[in-house]
């Protein structure tokens, strides 16, 4: 009888979203166990990926959820919360949290062990669109991938990005810059002494950013760069080390279902 | 004016001229030396490990590009590193010498002013996610306040109260997401030469009147006076050439009255805000995470940053300090 009651009983209140509230926690890997016991092979030690991984990660979402708690971005994942702040100047507290927290969800997603990664090729198909950006082997787009990033000099991610037209190009965000928004790629350094090129490209993103111009750019393939990322197995002056194991690393099958084909 | 010669005031970096030209040795950080023969921790602060991170291996991460850099643009002559890095300052093909002259300028400049700290509270562990979720403290009475009178009135007249400079301090430094350091700063303006009605001599003597807290970034530099409007420079700078051009092709622009046109709020702070500025530093704080992410782990910033404040060396600070100028009259 009470069950029966019980079970009548509109459901509502529960679905209200005012009641709602998104709690942020570590995204699950496919191989997490795996990588948790044993770390990535040829790339962390266990002690490096709880670092770079379960310990980064669930500093920034732990963040991401105290920081949007009781505010409009309560209810968004964190890359809907990265758009929505990227262009409010007293927001990027969060978008910090929730570009970073993306990036590297988005970096951690495409690696898998050396041995199994081996097995993976980029596509024919992404192989072409390189050669149109005069990268004609997988060695040239290594060697240029990687330079940009370990030319930084700071913390930072290297993205490939696939652009409106379908081209692709390679871009170099500092600190926590997120591809999708030219606002805040964050590709410029204005430290020291800002040449021509780079003054261009300054007036260049304030114009389109004037002109309320769209952002339509994709990532395909990221590198994180910050020295958490590395910190733990290479040291502070490991970077070119594991940057060169990371190349090792990557699941080419992931980063050639990001590409849209037809 | 600027006190040099301070019983704890840091050896200068070692230039030497070999055959090919300029190159720099890591500089001597007698504290640092001590620990790595000794193998031990900065006690209060680092593990031996970080300090040969941070410093030894770094550092000389470092000095090895610095020297590839000189070598490659044929820079000659004898420069200390402060020379360096502003005769490198306008020239975009030197932005690498520059940055890794300032990136070291900066570390050595942090790391001489800490000191280790026997006994105390001030473990050297990794802390966990929950160290997130604690309150922040209020205390008013803090511990490792600066012994000199001086010096101490001096922060209390600029930020109120050694507790509100102690939250400002550790707050920017805490602000800083990437690579940055936070400074303590004795700042001096034409303002304040004004007032002392110097500004009629030939040669002003700089008066440093207030302190202050800034943040620099990757390999950001302190000088205002070198860094400060080159954007609103090379903007004019452009604009005059294609005025020019024009000119020269006889095509003229209409004149929308610009006479009349206010400027924008960019503008108005360049001409006003750094161009009279003379900033001294002080203290340097490095919040990057390589300095915590070994010790203290992800989680751990507050925590390095708590201790960090009970090992600052208050004598190198104040052997770094100019003397204070002080109005002898109140303007309020």
């Amino acid at each position: 009888m009470f069950r029966g009651t019980f079970r009548q009983l509109p459901k509502g209140p529960a679905k209200v979203f005012g009641n709602c509230r998104l709690i942020h926690t570590v995204p699950k890997l496919r191989n997490v166990e795996q990588f948790t016991k044993n770390g990535i092979e040829g790339l962390y030690s266990p002690e490096g990926f709880k670092t770079a991984w379960l310990d980064y990660q669930k500093f920034l979402t732990l963040n991401l959820t105290l920081h949007t708690n009781g505010t409009e971005n309560e209810l968004r994942p964190p890359y809907q919360i990265l758009l929505q702040t990227a262009k409010k100047t007293t927001e990027q507290h969060v978008f910090h949290f929730a570009s970073q927290a993306h990036n590297n969800h988005f970096f951690f997603e495409q690696l898998s062990d050396k041995s199994s990664a081996k097995k993976t090729r980029p596509s024919r198909f992404l192989l072409e669109r390189l050669a149109d950006i005069n990268l004609p082997t997988i060695d040239a787009f290594r060697e240029q991938f990687l330079l940009a990033a370990d030319s930084s000099f700071g913390q930072g991610w290297v993205f490939l990005v696939e652009l409106p037209d379908k081209s692709l190009k390679i871009l170099k965000c500092n600190n926590d810059g997120t591809p999708y928004y030219y606002g805040k790629n964050q590709s410029l350094d204005l430290n020291g002494s800002v040449d021509e090129l780079t003054l261009d490209n300054l007036n260049k993103v304030k114009e389109l950013a004037q002109n309320g111009e769209k952002d339509f750019t994709l990532p395909l393939l990221a590198i994180n760069v910050w020295d958490v990322a590395f910190i733990q197995d290479y040291g502070t002056t490991g970077r070119a080390d594991y940057l060169a194991n990371v190349w090792e690393c990557i699941n080419w099958d992931i980063v050639n279902k990001r590409l849209f084909q037809v | 004016m600027y006190r040099t010669c301070g019983k704890n005031l840091p050896i200068a970096s070692v230039t030497r001229l070999s055959s090919r030209g300029l190159s720099y040795t890591l500089p001597t950080i007698p504290l640092l030396e001590n620990l790595r023969v000794g193998n031990q921790n900065l006690n209060g602060l680092f593990s031996n490990q970080t300090v040969n991170e941070l410093w030894f291996k770094r550092g000389q991460h470092l000095i090895d590009h610095l020297n590839t850099l000189i070598e490659q643009n044929q820079i000659v002559g004898s420069h200390e590193l402060n020379e360096l890095i502003s005769l490198s300052f306008h020239k975009p093909e030197l932005y690498g010498v520059h940055a890794y002259a300032s990136l070291l300028h900066n570390l050595q400049f942090f790391l001489e002013s800490v000191k280790p700290v026997e006994g105390g509270d001030s473990a050297i562990e990794k802390a966990s996610a929950e160290s997130l979720l604690k309150s922040p403290e209020i205390s008013e009475t803090i511990p490792n306040e600066p012994s000199d009178t001086e010096l101490r009135q001096w922060i209390i007249d600029s930020f109120g109260s050694m507790a509100e400079f102690r939250t400002l301090l550790l707050n920017s430094a805490k602000g800083i997401k990437g690579d940055g350091v936070t400074w303590l700063v004795a700042r001096a303006n034409h303002a304040d030469l004004a007032l002392r009605g110097s500004i009629n001599k030939s040669k002003p003597d700089v008066i440093y009147s207030t302190l202050a807290v800034m943040n620099t970034y990757n390999a950001g530099i302190v000088d205002d006076s070198i860094r400060s409007g080159q954007i609103t420079k090379l903007n004019k700078q452009k604009a005059a050439n294609l005025a020019l051009q024009n000119k020269e092709e006889g095509t003229t622009i209409k004149d929308q009255g610009d006479n009349l046109r206010l400027g924008s709020i960019e503008e108005a702070e360049a001409a006003t805000l750094f161009s009279d500025r003379k900033l001294i530093p002080l203290l340097a704080i490095d919040s990057s995470s390589r300095n915590y992410l070994l010790d203290y782990g992800v989680f751990g910033k507050q925590q390095y940053l708590d201790n960090l404040w009970k090992c600052i060396d208050w004598d190198v600070v104040q052997a770094r300090a100019p003397s204070r100028f002080r109005q002898s009259f109140d303007l309020n």
